[in-house]
């Protein structure tokens, strides 16, 4: 079982590069078997149609066994995110960390998001906080997500949050502190306090759209 | 071949595994894809057209959601 590739070459041996320590390693490995069970790495392969037909429906009754029940859903907390679009789906994400200072402050980061026609993401502090629902999780225990757009406010930019979002085409960072490491991901950075910061964003793009 | 395993939440898909089975297409081998749960038959069109020939369901009466004890 090879996790996380980014490339595979069957072979005898076969050959992937995957990601190791949170997609800060490629490793270049070879898999000694004859049946390779691989993983892809989330956003190492954008989806391209293949305009094929539908495929050939063929029903099979698994044999299951009672100790193969062994994973029971209790119960379903959607969580859905507000804003109507899934993280995995997005364009835009604005995302808040612990900057934010509570669940109230997360309606400026809604009203961003919703202006860019995106949706709201957030640090895992946010969400073991209860500030938001775990479906709205950016990293390595969330959603790993790769927007065209990525606003990071209020997060400093643990190595687990990095890995969930450092694939973005174009990240913003706006965060008081000069040296938080997320700055180091970052395509432009606003040094300053969000609350600040997005109010002022957002009237600007209000203009700007009339 | 290459066998994928798709994902979806009650027959709707995984937008990842769109991604997934474009990678193992690149692999120059016939793909063919595989799901867990009745609900899963909705996605042969999808998997088709993203280039699985063949669709397989795992069906189960405890691999449906409204059965709820496995997976869901």
């Amino acid at each position: 079982m090879a996790a996380e590739c980014s490339e595979i070459t069957l072979g005898s041996p076969h050959h992937v590069l995957r990601a190791r320590w949170a997609g800060n390693l490629i490793e270049s490995a070879n898999v000694h078997a004859d049946l390779l069970i691989a993983s892809v790495l989330a956003f190492s392969t954008e989806p391209e149609s293949a305009n094929g037909s539908a495929a050939t429906v063929t029903e099979f009754e698994p044999a299951l066994e009672p100790q193969d029940y062994a994973v029971k859903v209790l119960s379903r907390d959607a969580g859905e995110s507000k804003g109507g679009v899934t993280l995995n789906d997005a364009k835009v994400i604005v995302s808040g960390g612990r900057g934010v200072g509570g669940p109230d402050g997360f309606g400026q980061i809604e009203e961003l998001a919703n202006l860019l026609g995106g949706t709201v993401g957030c640090s895992r502090v946010v969400t073991s906080s209860g500030w938001r629902p775990h479906a709205e999780q950016v990293g390595q225990t969330g959603t790993k997500v790769a927007p065209d757009l990525y606003i990071a406010a209020g997060i400093s930019g643990a190595m687990q949050h990095i890995a969930g979002m450092k694939n973005s085409k174009t990240i913003v960072v706006i965060n008081t502190d000069p040296e938080a490491p997320i700055l180091s991901y970052a395509d432009y950075a606003i040094i300053g306090d969000l609350h600040q910061v997005i109010p002022a964003l957002t009237s600007a793009i209000r203009q700007a759209k009339g | 071949m290459i066998l994928v395993l798709v994902d979806h939440d009650r027959g709707e898909l995984d937008q990842l595994s769109l991604r997934a089975l474009t990678a193992a297409r690149k692999l120059g081998q016939d793909v063919e894809a595989i799901v867990i749960g009745k609900e899963g038959t909705a996605l042969a069109g999808i998997v088709g057209e993203y280039g699985a020939k063949v669709l397989h369901v795992a069906s189960h009466t405890n691999l449906t959601v409204s059965a709820f004890s496995c997976f869901s």
